[in-house]
């Protein structure tokens, strides 16, 4: 079931993954050491389409950051191919590689980790504007900086603050609003909302739809819960120890899943109609059974 | 960190210790002029007896003369300026140069790291004091070395004293950045395309000022005594520029003149632990988990 083979030529692609491997320790030190190999990603292949959202979803230590990592080239791939707009990203040489941070970004899991904390908020929108040298003028940067503050709802005055004077939902705005800063044309969001207050995690999801509509993104969305990618997604690719078990439309995918594993993550999402309680503890009782390890986020 | 740096009492004392030092050291000729006591290399023949021993404390040398007659007081108080300021220079340089190489080694990792390291395994097993005494003694000789370029003095102890210390403050820095490299925060810059510099200096570096003051206080009391230990053994600070420890030095050819030791033997028994005890209350502010 290779994820090549769905696609027809037809639809437009922004971003094309083929076979794409990342093994940890194989490289070893310089003093040697028998490092055990670790195959965080197992030859995975997906489509992103133009203006789509994509859902990647599976357990925790599956190999999703590190997908992400190498699309974003912040991890070289072991082996493998990453097209954007038709480009190879591991060919880029310096003078294409910074288009293409540009027109790429991502939204990290972590907004406690993800702002410096030394910088105010400011700086931190900012930053793109400097690296790129786009909005050279200090006011003109300002001004650009606040109304992304504006756009991801937060309080323009505060530019001048530093990350911990905000709050988790906060943050992840403002780690939302720096990916945005260069109009990216994809978006990449690691697990945006799984460090956030079950409270908090619908607005930021919504603002993540509201803007992938409003900026006609193309968004490629990871997760480790069904629940929250069914909300968001096009079309869904669950991933299993580092390959990709299934993919399909959204509706689809939850309507009949064909794989076993996305069965088992069907069943922790919660089912609001009478009876699905007992069914389902009577499939987790199964799964216990057979002594698979539960996911965990 | 300030906070809790004024609850700490021994340590807020040696602050102001190390203010007074610092003082007496930048007003070393006013002090003198104030008290009347004669210059640091005012050599006082009348002062030694018919012997050639020196004479303890007078009126005229409260805390008495050395061999060729100065005054013993007014050499301490200059020796203050001499050890603070190779102390803290040679410091200053160690941080520089140590926070230099421990960002570079810890941001790229790899084979950088691995070569960094290991020559600083080889600088922290050196015989550094060794090395002190070899070339300043070498380059006492004549002209000194690489045609006089190198002379014994004042430059050639802060830069040895100054390699010595980097290799602990680089160390430290390269552990610092290795754990602050796995923040999201400079996966973020560098998906936004910051150069490594820029990341070095600008996401890096300013992330690690806290540590780097507490483990530069550290250094300075330590650098005070390796200052004090080359002037001792006469390869340091030359005469007639006066430090304490080639005063200590000088005493100990003249046991029994028990002034001409006791007292710089004191200013730098003061200095060192102040600096000591402000270092220590700086790590438990920095550090609350660790307390005493
Ligand atoms: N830098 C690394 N070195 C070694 N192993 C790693 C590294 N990064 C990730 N891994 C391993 O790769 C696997 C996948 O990790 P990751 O991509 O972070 O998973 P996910 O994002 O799905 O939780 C895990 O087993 C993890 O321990
Ligand atoms: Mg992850």
């Amino acid at each position: 079931m290779s994820a090549a083979d769905e696609q027809s030529p037809a639809r437009d692609a922004i971003l094309e993954v083929r076979d794409l491997r990342k093994t940890f320790g194989s490289g070893g030190g310089v003093l040697g050491g028998n490092h055990e190999q670790v195959h965080a990603v197992n030859g995975v292949s997906f489509d992103v389409l133009r203006g789509e959202t994509f859902g990647l979803v599976g357990e925790s230590g599956c190999g999703k950051s590190t997908t992400a990592r190498m699309i974003c080239r912040l991890e070289e791939p072991t082996s493998g191919e990453i097209r954007f707009e038709g480009t190879d990203v591991a060919k880029m040489g310096r003078k294409q590689l910074l288009p293409f941070r540009r027109d790429v970004q991502m939204v990290f899991q972590d907004p406690y980790s993800s702002l410096n904390p030394r910088h105010t908020v400011g700086s931190i929108i900012g930053e793109p504007f400097i690296v790129h040298g786009v909005a050279k003028d200090a006011k003109e940067r300002t001004k650009r900086v606040q109304d992304l503050m504006d756009l991801v709802g937060l309080n323009p005055e505060h530019y001048n603050r530093l990350p911990h004077e905000f709050s988790g939902g906060q943050r992840q705005r403002i780690g939302i609003a720096r990916a945005l800063a260069l109009e990216p044309k994809l978006l990449i969001a690691d697990e945006p909302v799984s460090a956030l207050d079950v409270s908090i995690q619908a607005q930021i999801l919504n603002l993540l739809r509201r803007l992938q509509r409003d900026l006609g993104l193309s968004l490629l969305f990871i997760a480790h819960d069904l629940s929250v990618v069914r909300y968001m997604c096009d079309r869904i690719a669950v991933m299993f120890a580092g390959e990709i078990v299934e993919m399909a439309d959204s509706a689809q995918l939850f309507a009949a899943p064909q794989h076993e594993y996305t069965q088992r993550l069907l069943d922790a999402v919660p089912i609001p109609e009478p009876g699905a309680r007992k069914r389902q503890r009577e499939q987790q009782a199964e799964i216990d059974g057979v002594g698979v390890a539960a996911a965990e986020g | 960190m300030w906070a809790r740096l004024k609850r700490d009492r021994v340590a807020v004392v040696s602050l102001w210790v190390v203010v007074g030092l610092i003082a007496i050291a930048i007003l070393a000729p006013l002090i003198v002029k104030l008290f009347g006591l004669p210059a640091p290399d005012f050599q006082n023949s009348n002062a030694v007896d018919e012997f050639g021993q020196p004479t303890g404390p007078t009126g005229a040398n409260p805390l008495g003369v050395d061999q060729l007659g100065r005054d013993v007081a007014s050499r301490v108080i200059y020796g203050a300026r001499i050890s603070l300021s190779v102390a803290l220079l040679s410091t200053a340089l160690s941080v520089v140069f140590g926070t230099l190489v421990g960002v570079i080694a810890g941001y790229f990792r790899g084979w950088v790291d691995a070569i960094v390291s290991r020559m600083l395994d080889v600088l922290l097993a050196f015989p550094i004091l060794m090395l002190g005494i070899g070339l300043a003694s070498a380059c006492s000789i004549g002209n000194g070395c690489l045609g006089g370029l190198i002379t014994p003095g004042v430059p050639v102890v802060v830069l040895i004293i100054a390699i010595a210390g980097f290799p602990y403050i680089a160390r430290i820095v390269r552990g610092q950045v290795l754990s602050l490299r796995e923040k999201e925060f400079v996966l973020a810059a560098q998906s936004i395309g910051a150069s490594p510099w820029r990341i070095m200096l600008r996401h890096l570096v300013p992330n690690l000022v806290a540590p780097i003051i507490v483990y530069s206080t550290v250094l300075v009391p330590q650098n005070i005594l390796f200052e004090a230990a080359l002037s001792f053994l006469g390869v340091g600070v030359q005469d007639p520029t006066s430090s304490w420890g080639q005063m200590l030095g000088d005493a100990s050819k003249n046991p029994d003149q028990w002034w001409f030791m006791l007292f710089p033997g004191l200013a730098l028994l003061t200095t060192v632990l102040a600096f000591n005890l402000l270092g220590d209350g700086l790590q438990d502010a920095l550090n609350p988990r660790k307390r005493r």
